[in-house]
C-alpha cells in the first residue's frame, strides 16, 4: 500500500487530507511539525510526503531543504501545500527540492491525482535507479573479471617463460650426455679404438639412431615451449628446396638404415625458390619422415618428393609411407599434442606425440597448410606448402597468415651504401633477419637494398626502428672485423590491415618497383 | 713434414673434451684443452692455436665473455672459433655470431660435420662467418 505523509501545523488541515487520501487508498502518516515529519520520514520511509509551508519553528521550505539533504530521505516525492497568494513561497519549496504544490483549499481530487503522479514517478525514478544500481554492479563486475583475466593472462605469460626457461634447462641437460654418447659411439664406430667387425658397428648404428630421436624429441619439446612462451624466432628468406634436403638427408638416410625402410627422394628439376626459415622447414621434413619411418614395417618404402604448384605460386613438399596407415576418424587428431592413435601396437614406444604437432605450427608459420591423406593399410602421404619467393605474389599470403594480435602494418625502406661489398652487405641482412620477429618479413629488394614489413599493434613501428639502432651500435662496439655500415631506414607509410590491405599491397609493389636494379 | 696444427678445445665436459681430442688427433691436429673460460683464456693467450673450439654454457667465464675477450686482443682476435653449445636460444648463437664466432654447431653433433667444419676455419682463417656449416 502506498504510504502518504501529512505534515501540518493544523489538526484539521491533516484530518482533511487524511479522509481524502484514505478514500482514495492511501496509508495515511501525520505529523504536525517540521521535526516530527522529518523523524516519521526516517522510520517509515512514506512514498510521498505532503508538507505545509506556513508552520512555526521548522516551516516547510526549511524542513524540505533537510529532507532533500538526507541521503536516506531525498528521493521521496514532496508537495508543498500552501495557502493562495504565496507564490513566492512556492518559488523557494520547488527550489529546495520539492516535486510539487497544491493550493489550499484543497480540491480532493487534485490532490489525489498529484499524489499519483508524485507517485508514478517515484517509482519511475526508483526503477531507474535501481536499473543504474545494477548496470553498475554489472560493470563493476566486468571490471573485476577483466582486472581477473588481466592478471590470469599476466601469470599464463609468467608461467609460460618459467616453462620454456626450464625446458631450456632441460634441453640443456640432456644434450651434453647425448653429445658425449654419440661422440663415443662413433669413435668406437670408426675404428678409431680398435678395429670392429660389422655386426659391433650396427650395433653402434643403433646407438647412434636413437640418440638422433632423443636429440630430436628435445627439440620437439624445446620449440612447443618456446611457441607457448612467444620465444619462437623466425628467419625467413629466400632458400632453395635442394639445400634444405641435402641439409637433412645424412640424418634421414642413416635413419631410414637403421630401420631397414627404403628412403627414396624424387625432387624434380624445376623447384623454384622458397621463402621460408630453412632450419624450421628442415625440421619438418625431418619430424615428417621420422614419422613415416616409424609406422613402416621392415622393408617398407618411404618415399620424400617436392614438386611446385605455379597455379598457387608454392611448392609442396610431401613424405608417402606404405605403411599402416591412419583411419579417417583419427586423422584430425593426429596433429594434436601428445597424441598417439590408440590402438596402434608400436605407439608406447614411439616418443611423446610432438613431432606432427610441431611441424603443423612450424607449416603454418611459414606461410603454408599440412594436409594428409590416408588409407588404413596401404599408407599414407603427409604433405605441406611452401610458398616461392615471389614478394608480390607472397603479401596477401603473409596478410592471410596475419593473426598475431596486431592492427596495423608498416613498410620500411633499409637501404645501406650501395657501394658496401657483397659480403658486408650479407652481414647486414643477416643482421637485420635476426632482428626480424615472428609477424615481420625481410625482402631483398636489390643490393644494399630491402623492404622490411613490420606488424605493429599501436600502428607504430618507431620501438622497433629504435630497436634495430640500438642493436646495430651494440653489434658494432662487438665486432672484430669492420663495422657494419650505417642502416638508413625510411618509413614507406603504416595501414590498418582490416581494411587499408590493399593500399598496403600497391605501397609495397610501388617500393619494390622502385628498387628493382635497372641493369638487372 | 709440416708442423701440426694446434687445435685449443675449451669445454667444462671432460668427456666431450677427451672425445674431440681423439677425433682430431685422429684426423691429424694437435689438440690442448681447458675446462672453463679463464682456462680457456690463457691457454690461447698463450698458445696461440690455429683455432678454438668453444662451448658457451661454462663455469666462471662464459664463451660469450670468452669470444668478447679474444676480439678484444691483437694477437687473439683472428683467431677462428667454431663455437659448440647444447644450448640452442636463437638469441645466444646471434650473440655468438655477431661476436665473431666462425660457426655454431648444436650439440649433439655428427663428428663428420664438426672435423669438417675445424678444417675450413684452419685452412681458410680469414673466410667471412656462415651460419650453417
Amino acid at each position: 500500500m502506498i504510504k502518504v505523509l501529512v505534515v501540518d501545523d493544523v489538526a484539521d488541515n491533516v484530518k482533511l487530507l487524511s479522509y481524502d487520501l484514505a478514500d482514495q487508498g492511501y496509508d495515511v502518516l501525520a505529523a504536525y511539525s517540521g521535526r516530527q515529519a522529518l523523524e516519521i520520514a526516517n522510520a517509515r520511509h512514506p512514498d510521498v510526503i505532503l508538507l505545509d509551508i506556513m508552520m512555526p519553528e521548522m516551516d516547510g521550505i526549511e524542513t524540505c531543504r533537510r529532507l532533500k539533504d538526507d541521503p536516506e530521505l531525498r528521493t521521496i516525492p514532496v508537495i508543498m501545500v500552501s495557502a493562495k497568494n504565496q507564490d513566492e513561497d512556492v518559488v523557494q519549496g520547488l527550489d529546495a527540492g520539492a516535486h510539487d504544490y497544491v493550493t489550499k483549499p484543497f480540491d480532493a481530487r487534485i490532490v489525489a491525482a498529484r499524489v499519483r503522479a508524485a507517485v508514478r514517478v517515484k517509482q519511475a525514478d526508483d526503477e531507474n535507479r535501481q536499473l543504474l544500481e545494477e548496470v553498475k554492479a554489472a560493470n563493476a563486475e566486468l571490471d573485476a573479471i577483466k582486472n581477473l583475466l588481466e592478471e590470469k593472462n599476466r601469470c599464463l605469460s609468467e608461467l609460460n617463460k618459467m616453462a620454456y626457461q626450464f625446458v631450456d634447462n632441460v634441453s640443456h641437460e640432456f644434450r651434453t650426455p647425448l653429445t658425449v654418447i654419440k661422440e663415443f659411439a662413433s669413435i668406437i664406430h670408426d675404428g678409431l679404438a680398435g678395429q670392429v667387425n660389422n655386426e659391433q658397428r650396427e650395433y653402434l648404428d643403433i646407438v647412434g639412431n636413437r640418440v638422433d630421436d632423443l636429440a630430436i624429441m628435445v627439440d620437439d619439446m624445446l620449440d612447443i615451449s618456446k611457441l607457448e612462451a612467444g620465444m619462437l624466432g623466425i628467419a625467413r628468406r629466400e632458400c632453395s628446396v635442394y639445400d634444405i634436403i641435402e641439409h637433412v638427408r645424412t640424418t634421414l638416410d642413416r635413419k631410414a638404415v637403421a630401420g631397414k625402410i627404403n628412403l627414396n627422394i624424387e625432387t624434380g628439376a624445376d623447384l623454384p625458390n622458397i621463402y621460408c626459415d630453412r632450419e624450421k622447414i628442415g625440421r619438418v621434413i625431418i619430424n615428417l619422415v621420422v614419422n613415416a619411418l616409424k609406422f613402416s614395417d621392415e622393408g617398407g618404402e618411404v618415399t620424400l618428393w617436392a614438386r611446385r604448384d605455379t597455379n598457387n605460386a608454392q611448392v609442396v613438399i610431401g613424405v608417402t609411407d606404405n605403411g599402416s596407415g591412419i583411419a579417417p576418424e583419427n586423422v584430425r587428431a593426429i596433429f594434436e599434442r601428445f597424441r598417439q592413435i590408440e590402438g596402434n601396437a608400436r605407439a608406447s614406444t614411439k616418443g611423446f606425440g610432438l613431432g606432427l604437432n610441431i611441424a603443423n605450427e612450424l607449416v603454418h608459420l611459414n606461410f603454408g597448410e599440412i594436409n594428409v591423406e590416408s588409407e588404413l593399410g596401404k599408407g599414407s602421404t603427409f604433405s605441406f606448402t611452401v610458398p616461392i619467393h615471389d614478394p608480390v605474389k607472397l603479401i596477401p599470403r603473409y596478410l592471410e597468415h596475419f593473426r598475431n594480435g596486431s592492427t596495423h602494418v608498416s613498410l620500411l625502406s633499409v637501404s645501406i651504401d650501395p657501394a658496401t661489398e657483397a659480403s658486408l652487405a650479407a652481414e647486414t641482412e643477416q643482421f637485420i633477419q635476426r632482428r626480424v620477429r615472428r609477424g615481420d618479413l625481410l625482402f631483398r629488394a636489390a643490393h644494399g637494398r630491402w623492404l622490411l614489413v613490420v606488424a605493429t599493434s599501436q600502428g607504430n613501428p618507431d620501438e622497433i626502428i629504435d630497436q634495430l639502432r640500438d642493436n646495430q651500435r651494440e653489434a658494432n662496439r662487438n665486432r672484430p672485423g669492420e663495422a657494419l655500415p650505417d642502416i638508413d631506414l625510411q618509413v614507406v607509410g603504416t595501414w590498418r590491415v582490416s581494411d587499408e590491405s590493399g593500399e598496403f599491397i600497391r605501397q609495397f609493389e610501388a617500393a619494390l618497383q622502385t628498387a628493382e636494379p635497372i641493369n638487372g | 713434414m709440416a708442423e701440426k696444427r694446434r687445435i685449443l678445445i675449451v669445454d667444462d665436459d671432460r668427456e666431450i673434451v677427451r672425445g674431440l681430442a681423439i677425433r682430431l688427433r685422429a684426423a691429424g691436429y694437435e689438440t690442448l684443452s681447458a675446462h672453463d673460460g679463464e682456462e680457456g683464456l690463457a691457454a690461447a693467450i698463450a698458445e696461440h692455436p690455429d683455432a678454438i673450439v668453444l662451448d658457451i654454457r661454462m663455469p666462471r667465464t662464459d664463451g660469450l665473455a670468452v669470444l668478447a675477450k679474444l676480439r678484444e686482443r691483437e694477437d687473439t682476435k683472428a683467431i677462428p672459433v667454431v663455437v659448440i653449445s647444447a644450448n640452442v636460444v636463437e638469441n645466444t648463437r646471434a650473440k655468438a655470431l655477431e661476436l665473431g664466432a666462425r660457426y655454431f654447431v648444436v650439440k649433439p653433433f655428427q663428428a663428420t660435420t664438426l672435423i669438417s667444419t675445424i678444417e675450413s676455419v684452419v685452412a681458410e682463417p680469414s673466410a667471412i662467418s656462415n651460419e650453417q656449416p
